[in-house]
């Protein structure tokens, strides 16, 4: 009986003191998602949740989340697209204390006037970048028409792709499908390739490439243009809907399709550099209503 | 007719007076006014009338919706977000949410350097706009706008690769160091040119017209007046944007401007503002949200200074022509005086209530108030000074009638007292003489004495008596009043004499001179001597003394031992006609009151009953040396 009880009072201050040594999270902005060890739905994130080290935090573009440490330290706010665990976030957030993010100016009347302004639009990324440019009338067909033809490009990409596949993080007991994960790798090896390339022809080539990579995968897709005239490849996962929450909590980043199947979106502009930013570019023109995180 | 005829002559009198009164009392009130203004000590009593309004427009419902928020980095949300700055993904997520709720735009008014140069920009689907945060200065005092220097001038960054060179500034009240306008225009130092503050350019961007435009709200010193009819404007913490419910926020930023700062209260004092205290981001807000809805109360212009100075000629017009229709009275001026002030307020309330313009309330209705006191004032002392100068005519006129009947009976008596000798000696000689004055030319002489003696008197009569009724000025100089008395004594002896009267005269060796005129002196001494000699019928003693009440006066004193004088009548001893004896005018102490009074001097008169009576006769020194 002793031992007992001596092995619940050791439970429970085990369970105490992890629970204690736990990051918490502080802030978080946008549809920041975990998911939990153990568990194969995603759920969204709040101020005040704990996280084990082994969750799988994701962060959608523009999305912010601040941490604070084992000790309660409350770390640097980290931000951007990224999928990583909560211990790679501490890690990374914890190794940016003490990188100031600039320093305030225009307090004292007596500064000079040379200052380094917060910037405003993107040399890179502007209106008149021809990336983000809708599709003309011409493009939207040719694109949709479009049928793949083989070529040495498409098969060493599907080949990389298939490799990348089999990384644990992206296998099958942790996505409804291994499909999520052959997408997830050809989106990453195209972009790869295209990047490293130059002057790689007209605009939506990385889009034609993408569509042939997964065909030459054996992959079940449409092409589609969203709202904002953009070409979107829409990807079968081979799966119902009821397994959405294994793929997401956020119910605007999936399509249902016909007989309820479950279907991924997914911007095929060069302006999307990460698979994350090409999945979340078509949250806001799915047209589905939104649930509040 | 009599009296009609009085009237016209009484409103001729009355004009020149009131307007030369009027005239003087006006420049003065003028003068007062432009003085004041020129102190500025109205311009305290101007903000205080202006704030009041704005208190009392501020319980009303504001009649223009805000068109800008405030979202503040405030205390909160650098807990929750980390210290202040933090990385520009930060900002862009407060864009593409408010974005998202509907904001019109955003104006940030932070500012920092970046110490990683790849840090992402933003890339707005609004309009941004981002400016520095306020400089703190104090107002300018000139009339002119102020002029920019070198550290003033901000790289501001409207839009991509549009800088503008602006500046920013906190402008507060000189005088009481309130925050009711916010300086929107100055010039650069170096090219002379306009310079448009950051709110003034933000408001012509967000609204897309040009800032000289928009500048039409400013003053001459390029200052834009608080508007008065903006209610508080919403305000939310960054980081409730970032948190809160869609839906609460939305209510507060959507289809408005949002301007984003950073909450300066812990190290800069919050303003006073006749709306309440502001920080610094709140004053930006204000002075921009004013431009943004086109709802700045305008200032003072001259158009509005030469309003006021109409008003307050068309008040004095119509009093002029009151006066030339000698139709105006003291109220009906007061009355006028209050109804153009009241007038004045009225179309200054009404110039604020449509077109926003602050027409100035204290100085003109100073003026123009002070201005009618003064014509009610000087309206009233000229018709005061015209009565007086009435009833003065009215007195000599009176005082001439029963003078007229006095010296005729006086003449008439002293004539048929001279005829009476000479009848005498005439019938003597007619009746073959039977008084023998032929033998005896003394009678003869005794006669002639008597006529000669009330010639004399005939001759006092008109040199004493009626001295009152002529001359001008005295012509003074410096003489010793102590020796015409003493002279006049001298030339009375015989008459003294043979009424028993002795004389006693005390006066130093060293007497003091006084400014005297001595022919009418003589005739101030003549009368009082008389007069004593008379209260002593039955003889006594006429004493001269001579005395220096003050530093700066000479006295001579002529006492009897006479009968004295009752209190009762001693008040009237120097009133025109006032006599108790058988003889005379009762103009002798009158004249005499005259002389010294034209001399500058005072006489006075004391008597205790039976002890007698001493007048003193008290002129002031010459300044030239003692008599010795």
């Amino acid at each position: 009986m002793r031992s007992v009880i001596a092995l619940l009072a050791a439970f429970i201050v085990t369970s105490a003191l992890r629970a204690d040594t736990l990051p918490k999270v502080l802030f978080s902005f946008g549809r920041n998602e975990v998911l939990r060890e153990g568990s194969n739905r995603w759920t969204f994130i709040r101020a005040g949740d704990s996280l084990e080290s082994a969750d799988l935090v994701r962060m959608p573009p523009m999305a912010l989340l601040r941490i604070a440490d084992a000790n309660g330290r409350g770390l640097p706010l980290l931000t951007g697209a990224r999928e990583s665990s909560a211990k790679d976030l501490v890690s990374e957030a914890a190794a940016q204390v003490g990188r100031t993010q600039g320093r305030r100016i225009g307090a004292a009347a007596s500064e000079p006037g040379s200052v380094d302004a917060l910037p405003a639009g993107d040399p890179v990324r502007g209106d008149s970048d021809d990336d983000e440019r809708p599709m003309s009338r011409a493009e939207a067909g040719r694109w949709l028409r479009f049928t793949p033809s083989p070529s040495a490009l498409s098969q060493r990409l599907a080949l990389e792709a298939s490799e990348r596949a089999d990384d644990s993080l992206t296998s099958d007991s942790m996505y409804p499908s291994s499909v999520f994960a052959k997408t997830r790798a050809t989106f990453e090896a195209v972009r790869g390739a295209t990047e490293n390339s130059s002057g790689v022809g007209e605009s939506f080539d990385d889009a034609y490439l993408l569509v042939s990579v997964l065909q030459r995968l054996g992959l079940r897709i449409t092409r589609d243009i969203d709202a904002r005239q953009r070409p979107v490849v829409v990807i079968d996962l081979g799966v119902v809907s009821r397994s959405a929450s294994q793929l997401t909590a956020n119910q605007a980043l999936y399509r249902i399709g016909d007989e309820d199947r479950l279907l991924l979106p997914l911007c095929a502009t060069p302006a999307s550099r990460t698979f994350l930013e090409a999945w979340y570019a078509e949250e806001q023109v799915t047209g589905r209503p939104v649930p509040a995180p | 007719m009599n009296t009609s005829a009085s009237g016209r002559s009484s409103v001729s009198r009355e004009r020149p007076i009131i307007g030369r009164q009027a005239a003087t009392w006006l420049l003065a009130s003028l003068i007062l006014c432009v003085m004041l203004e020129a102190l500025g000590l109205l311009s305290p009593l101007e903000y205080r009338a202006y704030d009041l309004r704005a208190r009392l427009k501020a319980r009303r419902p504001a009649a223009v919706a805000p068109d800008l928020a405030i979202v503040t980095i405030d205390a909160r949300s650098e807990e929750a977000l980390g210290p202040f700055p933090w990385p520009h993904q930060v900002y862009s997520a407060l864009v593409s949410r408010l974005e998202f709720l509907g904001a019109k735009g955003v104006m940030f008014a932070i500012q920092f350097t970046r110490e990683d140069p790849t840090d992402d920009a933003l890339t707005p689907g609004v309009p941004l706009f981002i400016v520095r945060p306020y400089a703190f200065t104090d107002t300018a005092s000139s009339r002119k706008p102020p002029q920019v220097g070198e550290w003033q001038r901000v790289p501001t960054e409207m839009a991509a690769g549009d800088p503008v060179t602006s500046f920013s500034a906190i402008v507060l009240s000189r005088e009481d160091g309130v925050y009711r306008h916010a300086q929107e225009k100055a010039i650069d130092r170096v090219t002379g040119g306009p310079v448009y503050g950051l709110e003034l350019l933000l408001a012509s961007r967000a609204r897309g017209v040009p800032p000289e435009q928009l500048a039409r709200h400013l003053d001459d010193r390029g200052r834009l007046l608080l508007s008065s009819e903006m209610p508080a404007l919403p305000a939310l913490s960054f980081v409730d944007v970032l948190s809160e419910n869609a839906t609460s926020v939305r209510k507060t930023v959507e289809d408005r401007w949002v301007l984003v700062g950073v909450d300066d209260s812990p190290t800069v004092p919050s303003l006073p503002s006749p709306f309440g205290r502001l920080n610094a981001l709140e004053a930006r807000a204000v002075a921009t949200n004013s431009l943004l809805v086109d709802e700045s109360n305008r200032p003072l212009t001259p158009l509005t200074s030469i309003f006021a100075i109409v008003l307050w000629a068309a008040l004095s017009a119509t009093a002029v022509f009151g006066i030339r229709a000698s139709a105006l009275t003291s109220r009906r001026v007061l009355v006028l005086g209050g109804a153009a002030v009241a007038g004045h307020v009225l179309v200054a309330v009404a110039a604020f209530e449509i077109w926003r313009v602050w027409i100035p309330i204290v100085a003109p209705v100073a003026v123009i108030g002070l201005s009618a006191l003064v014509w009610a004032f000087a309206l009233d002392a000229a018709r005061l000074e015209a009565a007086h100068l009435r009833a003065v005519a009215s007195e000599r006129e009176a005082a001439f009638g029963v003078m007229a009947a006095q010296v005729r009976h006086e003449v008439r008596n002293v004539l048929q007292s001279i005829r009476a000798p000479a009848d005498i000696v005439r019938r003597n000689f007619e009746r073959g003489d039977p008084l023998g004055m032929a033998s005896n030319p003394d009678a003869i002489c005794s006669e002639m004495d008597t006529i000669i003696r009330r010639t004399q008197r005939l001759s006092d009569m008109v040199d004493n008596d009626l001295a009152y009724f002529g001359g001008g000025p005295p012509e003074t100089m410096p003489g010793d009043a102590w020796e015409v008395a003493a002279e006049v004594a001298d030339s009375m002896e015989p008459e003294l004499a043979e009424q028993g009267v002795s004389t006693r005269r005390i006066a130093p060796q060293d007497r003091a001179l006084a400014d005297i005129d001595g022919a009418t002196m003589r005739v101030v001494f003549t009368n009082l001597i008389r007069n004593a000699m008379q209260a002593m019928p039955e003889g006594g003693i006429l004493t001269l003394a001579y005395a220096e009440p003050t530093a700066g006066t000479v006295a001579i004193r002529v006492t009897d031992t006479g009968v004295g004088i009752e209190a009762d009548r001693l008040a009237h001893v120097f009133d025109a006609f006032h006599t108790t004896k058988a003889r005379g005018l009762g103009l002798g102490l009158l004249n005499a009151r005259n002389i010294v009074t034209a001399h500058r001097g005072d006489i006075r008169v004391e008597s205790r009953i039976g002890a007698g009576t001493t007048f003193e006769v008290v002129l002031p020194r010459a300044r030239a040396a003692t008599q010795s």
